[in-house]
Order: C-alpha cells, then structure tokens, then sequence
C-alpha cells in the first residue's frame, strides 16, 4: 500500500497538504482542476519535490529520504519520456542500467517489454521515427521493465497525464493497454487525468485533488457512481 | 515522520561543490577584468579621478576630437550604408525565385564570417590602384586613381562585410509576413511601391534599432578595416590610435587614455543595444518566396536589375577578384616561405587553442548554472553564469589587449609570450559566441532530460557519457568552430603582439598589402580562406559526428 501521511509543501502562496492510502496493485485516478496540485502529489511521491513535514510510505516502508531513482517508482510524463538520440531499446535498457550495460537476464526483460507493449521488430527505432502513441508505448515498456527487475522491482507506475496529447482513438487504446498490463503485471498505478469520465470505466478507485488537498476519495463500482458524480458536481 | 531540517548554515558550501567550475571561471574572468582596468586606469593621463576629464579633452585636444569624430562618423556612414543597400536587395531575393537563390544566400553568411583581412584584400583586388575598376577605366583612356583609401575605402568593406548580413535579417523579416497579408494585398490590388510602404517597410522596421545598433558597434570597432584602407591620420579611429600609441608612439599613457574612451563609448552602445532585445538571428532566413505576388511592373524590373549589378559590384566581384588573382598567379614563390609556414602553424595553434579553452570556459559556466537550476538555486552567480558574455562583449579585444600589455610588461617579456596573450584574448572573445549558442541547447536539455535523469537514476559519468554529450556534441560543434574560424582569421591583438616570430596567416596578409605585394597577398589570401572553412568544417565533423548530419 502506499501511505501518504499528513504530506505537507509550500511552493509560493500555494500550500499543500495531502493525507491518503491508496490500495496496492489497483489503478488509482487523481482528478481535478488545473492549479489544484495533482502534479504536485506525483511529484512528492517521485521525489520531485522535498516535503516540508510527513511522510510516504510504501509497504509500511518510508521512502520520503529516498532520491528519486531509489524509490520503487517508475514515471510517464506527458512528453520528454524519451531521449531523442537513444534506439528504442536503449531507451528501454536505460531503465534498468544507466550504463547501458545489460545482463543477458535484463536483455530478456527489456524484449519481453518491447513484446508486452505490441513493439516487436522496431528496436533500433529513434523516437523521430515513432509516432505519439508509439513512443508512449516505448515509455511504458520501460516502466514494465522496471517492475520486473528481479533486483530492484518498481511495481509502482506514475503517470501524468501521459496520453493528452494522443487523439482520442489511441488514448482509449493506451488505456485499455494499461489495464491489461497492470493486471498482468500487478502494478500499482496512479494516474492524473483532466477528463474524468474516462476514468470512470477504467479506474478502481477516483482521488479528486481541491485546492492543494485529497477532497473525495472513492473506490468505484456502478453502484456508487451516480452520488460519486452529484459529490464533483457540489465541489 | 520525516522533518526536513531548516535551511543550512553551510548552502554556500552546497553551491560550491554544485557549481566550482563555474565559480572559478567567473572569478578568473571576473578579476582578470577588474586588473586590466586597473592598469589602464593607473597608466593613463588622467587616473580614476579624472577619468571624466577624459571626455572634456575630446573637446579641448583636437587630435582626440578629430578621432572620435572621424569613428562616428565612418560608423555612422557604414551603418546606413550597409543597410539603405540591403532593404532593396532583400526585397529582391523575397519576390525573386531564381535558380542559385540558395548559394547566394550561403555567400552572404560567407562574407560576414570571411576573415577581414580577406574581404579587404578583395576590395583592395577591386578598387585598389591596381584593381579591376583602373583596369577598367584606363581602357578608355581615364588615368589610374587612388579614390580608394581613406572614408571611400572603409564604406566599401563595411558594405561588402555587413550589407549581406543586415540583408539576410531583413529577409528573415519579409519571410515571417502571414500568408493572409499577401492574399489582402491582392484583394485590395495594392501596387508595389503600396505594398513596399504598407506591408515591407513596417514588418522590416522592427528588426532595425537592434541590427543599426549590432551594425553601429562593429563598425566603431572595426580595426584591421581602418588600419588598412584608412590611409592616414585623417581617416584613424579611436581603436587604430590605441593600436598607434602603442606600436608606434609607445605612448603608454595616451594608449590608456584612449583605451578607456574606447571603452567608455562601448558601454554606452551595449547598454543601447541591451534596450533592443529582439533577436537577430542570421541562419532563420530560408529563401523562400511565400504567397507574395508576383512583382511584373518594369519600375520593379528596373529595381531588381539594379540591386543584381549592386550585389555584383559589391559583393561578388571582391570576393571572387581574390581567388581569380590567386589562381591567375605564375608566380607561387611565396608558398617556399619559411614565415608562411610558421604563420599557418601560429594560426592554428591559435585557433584550436583559443576553441579549446573557449569551450572549457562556456561548458563550465552553463553546466554549472544548470546544475544550480536543478537544485532550485537561482543566486548571483546563477545569473552572472550566462551574463558574463554581454559584458566581455563591452571591451574591444583591442582595449583588453593593451590593458593586458600594460598589465603584463614589468612581469614578463610580452613578446615573448605573445601568442599565448593572444589566445587568451581570443578565447575571452569568443566566449559570448559561445554561450549564446550552447546556453539554449542546455537549458532544453536540462528541461528535457532532468526529471527523466532523476527518475531512472541516470547521473555522473554515465549522464555525461549517454546523456549530455551525444544531445550536446553537435551545438558544441558548431560553436567550437564558429570560435576556431573567428580566432584563426582575426586580426586585432596580433596586431598589438605579433612580431617576427608570432605572426599568423591574417598579419602576413596585411604585411603584404603593405609592402604592395598584391601577388603574394592572392595566395595567402586564398590559403587563408580555404584552411578557415576546412578548420571549420574538421571541427564540425570531429566534434558533432555523425550526429551533425541528423
């Protein structure tokens, strides 16, 4: 499980102060308004940004005095996932060495990644060569690498809003690729969306973020959904 | 639960190891300044005291009133010059489609970065007493004439260097005008000279306080130009009196003096310029004519016609004089020269040298202000990190040189360790080249890659190995050469430093034009040209690799 407990950041006149738990192994959306600091919790829990009190914890672990790469997280941001000047694989590989020198074991990760994601045969691809949803593909294949390293397993996906720039069609394909790799693969997934209607069928749990703050916090089910509906629409 | 301790006692020390490179090259740079004015203050007539007493002599001693005057106003005349000719002649290559457009516009980039000493031997191949235009003229008759030195001489270089340049960025203007104009202007039937007052003129107009105060500078400065086809004390700067009180007079106290006046008048020009802060950028301007229509009257015709014949004359006839005079040559005794090959030695080592140490410079500010940004530090040193070049940009190589000299005597023998003076200056010198090439290549990369690095733990010498070099390599390769090319073909502090025995290709040039050995001077000329460009190209391919071609 990862604990978010009484997280507190000041970044200008804004203050932030998050407090949650999200279950292990299930797609957790964060929804809300541009400025409402949704960014600002992935941050926090990439290791982005320093809190200036509480902590995180994963697995009843605290991770808050871990740099970034320590931390059992992988990060899609909405672009710049990829270095522009690196193969397709390399950008994979770099996930698991940033030496670029590969065990044959992660060799095997990497292209049981690039088969995951529906890639095969494009390895020696540079991102100029790939399209939007392609090289989204390519970040997620990295990401799936990671949360396989028998050494340093990284079963946590943040994503921030990684698909915005896609057309719709591919968006609701990279979603549907997501499901099934979290559900393959166990991960943990938390992912900002501006839309939240999209999440509703794709999702196992709604975050709405306000004003620096966790305001809603719901699992989703058909059942619940309309009073989690009326409950945005107050807000 | 974790609480982040208060803000150290000891975040000086966390900037330091963050960014040391950084902080000692700006110190070095930084005290270095600060001792070459003190010597010149020290040496000079006046003394800090009196420093303002300086500007009351350009009214009191004539000789000084004369000099300033005379760099005003060649400054003055050249900037108009150069950009009154490149308005029609932008025009023309915007509403123009004509095969070898794109050549033409690679032989505008050619002339500016040329090494002076070159185009002014090709205006010198051109209008000299021996030049085409007598040759010319004596077939009907008319006597040989020497109109050539004095303002006339300095006007036609400052033409033939910068008019290209000023054109270029008009024409980048012109390209940036929105389809929707064009298609207005022909709903509306406007007529050329309609469409020249109401859509050109004021689109091109604002490219023009930034570029007349860029142009107004290099002319003030311009010092092999004025030394060479000045032609006496009544057609001498500012900056060829400095070098004339040193060399000549060994006039310390006078060359101080006038050293500072240079100075002074320089910042007020760069505190100018600083007001225009739109970008110039010479390589945006693609030769692509857009939506304009067509420009069929006979007046336009007549105009185009004009500006080829202009283009003809004061472009392409210097530039190619050259070369026609190098290869029409029977006599090649001057490639048997000992001094030849030393001055081809001297100047490479200059020029690598100088890129070298250039590049060590500006790598070792920008990656220590980027690693400052990182960390969310933006101090002093963050901002004086990439602003050191605008003020490097104040002093004159020539001013630097003799604060330098003055600086340096009563320690060690200046001659002596002239070459390495000059490739100091000459590194300093292209320091805000540099940075203002690569500053935007790291701060993209830093956007880019940062979040990215961190994440995947990417840091050290595999960032710097697989990361930073290979997205770096090819802006680093074109600034490197850009500073190896300037540094190889400039002729400034040479002049305050060269001798017998440090002496490089562009003073073995001017020492030709000097002693009228025209033949000579066609020769090295031409070397002169070509191992500029191969340098340039060798570093761009060493540096860049394969990446360059992508």
């Amino acid at each position: 499980m990862l604990k978010i407990d009484n997280v507190k950041l000041n970044l200008g006149e804004m203050n932030f102060d998050f407090n949650l738990n999200c279950k292990a192994q299930q797609i957790h959306a964060l929804v809300g308004r541009s400025g409402s600091g949704k960014s600002t919790l992935l941050n926090l829990i990439a290791g982005f940004e320093t809190p200036a009190q509480g902590d995180i914890l994963w697995n009843e672990t605290s991770i808050s005095s871990h740099e970034p790469h320590q931390r059992p997280i992988t990060s899609l941001f909405q672009e710049h996932n990829l270095f522009a000047h690196l193969s397709m694989f390399d950008n994979i590989a770099i996930g698991l060495n940033p030496s670029l020198k590969l065990s044959s074991q992660q060799t095997q990760l990497v292209n049981n990644a690039i088969t995951s994601v529906g890639l095969t045969g494009m390895q020696a691809k540079k991102p100029k060569d790939l399209s939007g949803g392609e090289a989204q593909r390519v970040a997620l294949a990295r990401a799936l690498a990671r949360a396989q390293d028998p050494q340093n397993p990284r079963p946590l996906l943040l994503l921030d809003e990684p698909f915005s720039a896609l057309d719709p069609e591919t968006r609701l394909e990279m979603r549907g690729l997501i499901a099934k790799i979290q559900k393959d693969f166990k991960l943990t997934v938390l992912i900002i969306s501006h839309n939240p209607t999209e999440m509703l069928d794709f999702a196992d749990e709604i975050i709405l973020i306000d004003n620096g703050t966790v305001a809603i916090q719901h699992e989703l089910s058909e059942d619940n959904l309309p009073a989690i509906l009326d409950e945005f629409i107050n807000i | 639960m974790r609480v982040v301790p208060p803000k150290s006692y000891f975040q000086w020390y966390k900037n330091w190891q963050l960014a040391w490179p950084g902080y000692l090259t700006l110190g070095f740079i930084g005290l270095l300044a600060v001792a070459v004015l003190s010597a010149l203050f020290s040496q000079s007539d006046h003394g800090i005291i009196g420093f303002f007493t300086l500007f009351i002599d350009i009214i009191s001693d004539e000789y000084i009133r004369h000099i300033t005057y005379f760099s005003f106003l060649q400054a003055s005349l050249s900037t108009l010059a150069a950009i009154i000719i490149a308005i029609p002649v932008a025009r023309f290559l915007y509403r123009r489609q004509f095969w070898g457009k794109q050549y033409l516009l690679k032989i505008f980039i050619l002339a500016f970065i040329m090494p002076t000493m070159v185009s002014v031997f090709g205006i010198i191949a051109v209008h000299g007493r021996q030049g085409i235009f007598n040759d010319f003229f004596t077939l009907f008759g008319f006597e040989r004439s020497t109109y050539l030195y004095g303002l006339t001489g300095i006007l036609l270089a400052h033409i033939f260097i910068n008019m290209p340049f000023s054109a270029r960025i008009f024409l980048n203007e012109l390209e940036n005008i929105p389809p929707e104009y064009w298609r207005l202007s022909k709903q509306l039937g406007l007529s050329e000279w309609q469409i020249f007052t109401r859509i050109e003129w004021p689109i091109m107009r604002l490219s023009l306080p930034s570029l007349a105060s860029l142009l107004f500078i290099l002319h003030f400065t311009s010092f092999a130009t004025v030394l060479t086809l000045g032609g006496g004390p009544s057609a001498t700067t500012l900056e060829v009196a400095i070098y004339q009180s040193l060399k000549f007079d060994f006039d310390l106290p006078k060359g101080a003096s006038l050293a500072l006046l240079q100075l002074s008048f320089c910042l007020i020009f760069t505190l100018f310029l600083h007001r225009f802060s739109n970008q110039i950028n010479l390589l945006n301007a693609l030769g692509k004519g857009g939506m304009r229509p067509k420009a069929s009257s006979k007046t336009s015709y007549l105009a185009d016609a004009l500006v080829i014949l202009i283009l003809f004359i004061a472009l392409i006839l210097p530039l190619s004089s050259t070369f026609i005079k190098a290869f029409a040559q029977t006599d090649f005794s001057v490639l048997m020269s000992a001094t030849l090959w030393l001055s081809i030695k001297n100047s490479f080592i200059l020029a690598l040298c100088a890129a070298s140490l250039a590049s060590i410079f500006t790598l070792s500010l920008l990656l220590s202000k980027r690693a400052l940004k990182d960390h969310g530090i933006q101090n002093v040193g963050y901002h004086m990190f990439s602003s050191i070049g605008n003020v490097i940009l104040i002093v004159p190589s020539l001013v630097f040189g003799m604060g330098l000299f003055l600086l340096l005597r009563n320690y060690i023998n200046i001659f002596t360790y002239g070459l390495h003076i000059i490739l100091f200056i000459n590194a300093l010198m292209a320091l805000p080249y540099m940075l203002k090439t690569l500053s935007p290549a790291i701060d993209s990369m830093a956007e880019r890659h940062q979040k990215l690095c961190l994440s995947l733990g990417i840091k050290g010498i595999n960032r710097t190995r697989i990361i930073d070099w290979p997205t770096l390599r090819q802006p680093l390769s074109r600034a490197a050469a850009l500073a190896a090319t300037i540094s190889f073909g400039d002729f400034g502090v040479i002049a305050l430093f060269g001798n017998d025995h440090t002496i490089t290709l562009p003073m073995l040039l001017y020492q030709s034009i000097g002693a009228y050995r025209s033949a000579d001077g066609a020769v090295i000329a031409c070397i002169l040209v070509i191992l500029a460009f191969g340098l340039y190209a060798a570093i761009e391919r060493l540096i860049g690799g394969k990446y360059v071609k992508n």
